[in-house]
């Protein structure tokens, strides 16, 4: 599992892209038809994210990438556990 | 007012083809391919030996010269190849958006459908992976051997169709004839002093206008190699499009101001020596003087010089470039209604262009379309006797020319054209209202325009109606909007036949910070 | 990978070439010779290596690992007023270039020779299958270019391929052939001529020409490179008013153009001066053939400048060098366009 600090982090992203607050936001949401984002904040999104824990995330990875639970998922594999 | 470009020096070639057979005779790398971490580099002869096999497949597909083709592909030496055999084969390539996602082709083919039934192709130059889902005939493979030869052009042939805008309602393709295509590319690579010492790089979409003719064409006819990235590589590493720019030398490259702004906010690491770079055209949509100082700050300590950034204004109607900002010739901002314009400079050499007194800016040039696909209405609205309307509003200070905002209610958004007739009827289908309940409008931010869609929702109809809009936007046309206001029935003001007043929506929403 | 070496890259077609071949991302090693001209090399900061027509063994050394050889370097007699020496000169020079690229291992060789190799062709234009049997007895150039030409198409070692040039103006010309005598005009000099077909290319296209010879896969084994064919006395009354200078006399006849230009080279060798009028551009004017190049065309995907154009960017050149006068109320731009006598290329 990701450790819930990471977990808030990522919310935080999602949350400044979106104006969603991460309350609001479930595990389940897709990002472009229940978030609202566009490619290019999709795109955004990842690389935020690789920005923020420092990761190297390919493109095929990222356009995979089509719900809140895959990008928690995608941080999961590369952080680790904790 | 009138302000003109010094005169266009007679082309050299008479087609576009004949650039493409030049190209044919380099040895050296002219076209590197970079995805992800891989690349791949094609010197002219090996593009032009591939363009010559497409050629091949598309004769052999039945395509006859002045036929259109679909051109759909990932920005690769696919994309150009098929592109430069279509033309070849005397074809009209229609550049079509590629799918950001493949994980459900039948349903991004159905997204195309619009475009595709306007554009009425004869082919589809598509991937194996999408051809499945094509309704059309397509072709996905070069062929084994070259076709021997071009089919002859004259200059008012079209070349390609390029459509303008997302638009669901009523897509509007532009007729691009070769004479079109050879005079902007010439024009816009003499007021940048393009030559065979040059190195491009572009990560924008090949079939988008700027990447069409600023990243291939400008390349193709002066001759000079091109690293082409794909978009979403560059949205998801701007880094690495800095960093490769450095290591190659690059001096020329074109963006939106958006794309600057990314790279400005955005790149993680030092991107090593910028010196080389001449030139970062700055257009497609409006230019922020804050994009300009953030890139240079950023920047700047890298050896980026500060006279490399051109802010420059052009449209798909006049095939790209109108005019340019030439930094040897400094022109100060303008204040409009609180906002900083930046100069996009003087006119392009053969471009004239006018201010009308609705302040509508007016263009003439040998790159003008020839008019709209299939559409004498729209073309007779937007081409007055040799002169293009182009519903941009602007005005001219000192011989320079300042974009102020548009007279066609057009949202512009990462570079792409709405019309907010799509953008309204689709957020209104979201929250369960009539047709005519909802607006879109765009307005000034803090940064770049914002867009705002104010939706009248029914309380029956509220619950999530926000995330509703949102979705349904992005799953249609791809568009983020900035805020959605959700107002009661009746409340935004109408004419007295129904129809909502733009002007005085904007005076009420418009205003508006989330 | 291989690179390909100029030999005379410092003239005028060779600069033109040299610029053409960098269009396609050639970087061509440039042949010097020691005492040779190279401010135009500088001034492109190319890459020079030492070549001397005259020493075999610099040829080979400047030819190693270059694959192909462009080769514009062949003897040009100042006069004509020594036929002996200027053919063993000529001569021998082909045959080191051809034995050190042989040695070299150079696999393909393009050798700019002249149209003055080019034969009449009784039944309208002329082109590559029109050639002389034996060497044409018109004069020294003539003569001199066949049995040079005739050398390189006998090339057996590696591929030869040669390129027949017509008479080239252009931005950088250095005095010689038609433009020198357009450019007396244009100083108000009444320049002497004979009348004759004059066939005319842009040297720029001729370096596009050359750049895609040396570096197409397949191409013809002789090639004519021209433009527009013209009557000489016709071309330059229509001329005379981009100058604004009044139309020439009348052309001389063919004999009295011979003994003219014989006359000017006996003089000009003891004065130390171009000569006013050369036997070679007589030569070429009075045997001129009206041409076509719908070989190169075809196979090379050529287009030809008009020469109006060509024209105003040689006036352009001339002016900034000052080897005209400026133009004042006579921009080149609005002088009445020069009518081809007849059209080598079809309208395309």
């Amino acid at each position: 599992m990701l450790s819930p600090a990471h977990q808030t982090r990522i919310l935080g992203i999602l949350t400044d892209l979106t104006a969603i607050p991460s309350a609001e936001i479930q595990p389940g949401d897709r990002l472009s038809e229940d978030l609202g984002m566009d490619s290019v904040t999709r795109m955004e999104l990842v690389s935020m994210l690789a920005e923020q824990f420092d990761l190297d995330i390919e493109l095929e990875e990222a356009v995979a990438v089509e719900d809140v639970r895959g990008i928690l998922a995608l941080a999961e594999a590369r952080l680790g556990h904790g | 007012m009138r302000i003109s470009g010094p005169p266009l020096p007679p082309l050299p070639v008479g087609g576009l083809t004949e650039a493409i057979e030049a190209i044919g005779y380099r040895r050296q790398p002219w076209l590197t391919v970079v995805r992800g971490r891989e690349e791949q580099a094609f010197s002219g002869a090996e593009l032009h030996a591939l363009a010559a096999r497409w050629q091949a497949a598309i004769e052999g597909a039945g395509l006859e010269p002045g036929e259109r083709a679909v051109v759909l592909f990932p920005n690769d030496e696919r994309w150009v190849a098929a592109f430069l055999g279509l033309l070849r084969a005397g074809g009209v390539a229609v550049p079509l958006a590629f799918p950001a996602s493949l994980s459900d082709p039948a349903e991004a083919m159905r997204r195309l459908q619009p475009l595709l039934t306007a554009a009425d192709p004869r082919l589809v130059l598509t991937t194996p992976e999408l051809a499945p889902f094509v309704a059309l005939p397509s072709v996905t493979q070069p062929a084994s051997s070259p076709a021997t030869g071009a089919a002859p052009v004259r200059g008012e042939d079209p070349a390609f169709i390029q459509f303008t805008s997302g638009s669901l309602g009523q897509p509007r393709g532009a007729v691009i004839s070769h004479r079109a295509a050879l005079s902007c590319t010439f024009s816009m690579g003499l007021a940048m002093a393009l030559g065979p010492v040059d190195r491009g790089i572009s990560w924008l979409p090949l079939y988008h206008d700027m990447g069409l003719v600023g990243a291939l064409l400008c390349p193709l006819f002066f001759g000079f190699p091109l690293d082409l990235m794909r978009p979403g590589d560059f949205l998801l590493h701007p880094s690495r499009f800095l960093s490769r720019a450095a290591h190659i030398g690059a001096t020329v490259a074109a963006a939106p101001d958006f794309g600057w702004k990314a790279c400005a906010r955005r790149a993680r690491l030092p991107p090593g020596d910028l010196s080389r770079w001449r030139v970062a055209l700055n257009g497609a949509e409006p230019v922020h003087r804050s994009t300009i100082e953030e890139f240079q700050a950023a920047f700047g300590p890298h050896g980026f010089r500060e006279s490399a950034m051109r802010p420059s204004y052009g449209l798909a109607e006049n095939t790209l470039g109108v005019a340019l900002y030439e930094p040897r010739d400094p022109a100060p901002d303008l204040q409009h209604e609180g906002r900083l314009l930046p100069s996009v400079g003087s006119p392009l050499p053969g471009v004239e262009v006018e201010v009308d007194p609705q302040g509508e800016i007016r263009v003439r040039s040998a790159s003008l379309m020839s008019g709209y696909f299939r559409d004498p209405e729209a073309s007779a609205a937007a081409l007055d006797d040799g002169w293009l309307r182009t519903g941009d509003l602007g005005q001219i200070h000192q011989g320079q020319l300042y974009i102020s905002g548009r007279i066609k209610d057009l949202v512009i958004h990462n570079g792409v054209k709405f019309h907010p007739y799509d953008i309204e009827r689709v957020a209104a289908e979201a929250a369960g209202s009539p047709p005519n309940g909802a607006v879109a409008l765009a307005r000034p931010g803090p940064e770049a325009e914002e867009l705002v869609v104010v939706v009248e929702v029914s309380g029956r109809n509220s619950e999530g109606v926000d995330r509703r809009v949102r979705g349904a936007l992005v799953d249609q046309l791809g568009l983020r909007p900035d805020q959605v206001l959700t107002v009661a029935p009746g409340a935004l003001p109408r004419t007295t036949s129904g129809k909502v007043r733009r002007p005085a929506a904007r005076a009420l929403f418009g205003g508006q910070h989330a | 990978m291989p690179e390909a070496l100029i030999l005379g890259a410092g003239g005028f077609l060779g600069l033109h070439a040299l610029d053409a071949l960098r269009a396609l991302g050639e970087e061509p090693r440039c042949g010097r010779r020691a005492r040779s001209n190279v401010l135009g090399l500088r001034s492109r900061k190319a890459r020079m290596a030492s070549a001397d027509l005259d020493d075999e063994a610099s040829l080979v050394e400047a030819m190693r690992g270059c694959d192909r050889v462009l080769h514009l370097a062949g003897h040009y007699p100042r006069t004509s007023l020594d036929p002996a020496t200027a053919t063993r000169t000529g001569l021998e020079q082909s045959r080191r270039v051809l034995n050190a690229a042989a040695a070299a291992g150079v696999q393909r060789l393009v050798y700019v020779s002249s149209t003055a190799t080019v034969a009449p062709n009784p039944e309208g234009l002329s082109d590559e299958r029109h050639s002389y049997p034996s060497p044409p007895s018109h004069g020294l150039y003539h003569a001199l270019k066949w049995q040079m030409e005739r050398l390189f198409l006998d090339e057996q070692r590696f591929e030869v391929r040669v390129a027949c040039p017509s008479g080239c103006l252009g931005p950088g010309d250095l005095r010689v052939g038609t433009s020198a005598l357009l450019i007396a005009l244009a100083r108000g000099m009444d320049p002497p001529h004979p009348d004759g077909t004059v066939a005319l290319v842009d040297a720029r296209d001729v370096g596009q020409g050359l750049a895609r010879l040396l570096l197409a896969e397949r191409a013809p084994k002789r090639l004519i490179l021209s433009a527009e064919n013209h009557r000489l006395h016709e071309l330059l009354c229509s001329v005379a008013p981009r100058y604004g200078v009044p139309e020439p006399s009348p052309a001389l006849s063919a004999a009295e153009a011979i003994a003219r230009a014989d006359e000017e080279e006996a003089r000009s060798v003891r004065e130390n001066r171009r000569p006013a009028l050369s036997r070679e551009i007589v030569d070429l004017v009075v045997h001129g053939q009206p041409l076509s190049a719908r070989l190169a065309e075809e196979q090379l995907g050529l287009r030809w400048t008009p020469l109006s154009q060509t024209l105003d960017a040689l006036d352009a050149w001339a002016r900034r060098l000052s080897l005209i006068p400026s133009a004042k109320d006579q921009p080149p731009c609005s002088a009445p366009p020069t009518r081809p006598a007849s059209s080598a290329s079809s309208p395309t």
